[in-house]
């Protein structure tokens, strides 16, 4: 019974043992990478979605002061940032009543392959100033 | 005797081949696969300390615009606007012992340049009419230069310009809108935010 373990502590691992602990150790690891790159995505979406409420929120300005000079109008462009671009639309619908419009804002760019949108309506009224 | 002699064998026989091969394949891979994790965990915590600009945008805009869309026409107190720093009457945040969760007050919004920062200023009218100090807080930190600009619309052309201070000509008059452009540490571009007064413009 001593000799048996003796021998059995001399041993150590088999081939097969290293082998299946490396494969697990792999597993293991690339399901860490794979976590840390979703959550790498999830950060960047957050913050492309805040670069766009932001300009959205500005672009609202933007056609308040246009209607004041009468230039609120449809249109369209792209927003670049560093490695992305957003394509944005404005789209101008006159509403029933004197100086009263629907902006429609859209604004598309892709996440890690994904096409994402962006959409944001309101209603811009311009009273009679002096 | 018979154990021992196997040992010293297998001792002396060392690594076959196969056993070698084999390590030489999986070494890298596994070296591989440790250093990606660790380069792109080392990645992502440097992305996650810079921190970014648009939430501290997204924050200053949240706590400003809800101020800017209360502004009063108020006579005794006019609206006050300088290249760096803005002071109307709006609707505040009333203190408990005076009961109430909202009352008139003024705001102040400054650059304060020791502090790179951007400062509100919350008096109620007691501190008003008693010259005291109000309530002020950091709307913005790390902010490198605060300017305010005015929309208004001229009396004689009728056109609209923005201006770089506005006086009332007449009592309770209030420019259009409002817009603050400021640079942070952290963004090279400066921000632009506009807010348009609801109650803004001139008055009979």
């Amino acid at each position: 019974m001593v000799r048996r373990d003796h021998r059995n502590a001399e041993a150590g691992f088999s081939l097969i043992e290293l082998m299946l602990t490396m494969i697990f150790v792999m597993l293991g690891a690339q399901m860490i990478q794979g976590t840390m790159l979703r959550a790498a995505d999830v950060y960047g979406r957050y913050t492309d979605t805040l670069k766009v409420i932001l300009w959205s929120q500005e672009q609202v300005e933007m056609a308040r002061e246009a209607l004041l000079s009468d230039e609120l109008e449809s249109k369209s462009g792209v927003l670049e940032a560093p490695n992305k671009e957003f394509e944005w639309r404005q789209d101008v619908v006159p509403m029933e009543g004197p100086n009263l419009y629907k902006v429609d804002l859209s604004l598309s760019w892709t996440e890690s392959g994904k096409p994402l949108t962006f959409q944001k309506s309101v209603y811009v009224y311009q009273k009679d100033l002096l | 005797m018979f154990i021992k002699k196997i040992s010293s064998r297998a001792a002396r026989r060392g690594f076959s081949l196969i056993e070698l091969l084999l390590v030489l394949t999986l070494a890298p891979i596994i070296f591989f696969a440790v250093y990606s994790n660790f380069i792109s965990g080392v990645r992502l915590w440097q992305r996650m300390q810079v921190g970014t600009p648009e939430e501290d945008q997204a924050i200053f805009r949240m706590k400003t615009q809800r101020d800017f869309q209360n502004v009063l026409r108020y006579a005794a107190i006019p609206f006050a606007g300088e290249k760096d720093g803005v002071s109307f009457m709006a609707g505040i945040e009333a203190d408990d012992k005076l009961g109430g969760k909202r009352a008139i007050g003024w705001v102040h919004y400054f650059y304060d340049e020791s502090a790179d920062a951007v400062t509100r200023e919350v008096k109620d009218f007691n501190q008003i009419y008693r010259e005291s100090a109000g309530k002020a807080t950091q709307m913005a930190r790390g902010v490198g230069s605060f300017t305010v600009v005015y929309l208004v619309k001229e009396a004689l052309s009728s056109d609209y310009e923005w201006k770089e201070e506005f006086r009332p000509e007449k009592p309770g008059e209030l420019p259009l809108a409002v817009r603050l452009i400021y640079t942070t540490q952290n963004s090279a571009e400066s921000t632009t935010q506009t807010y348009f007064i609801p109650a803004g413009g001139s008055i009979a």
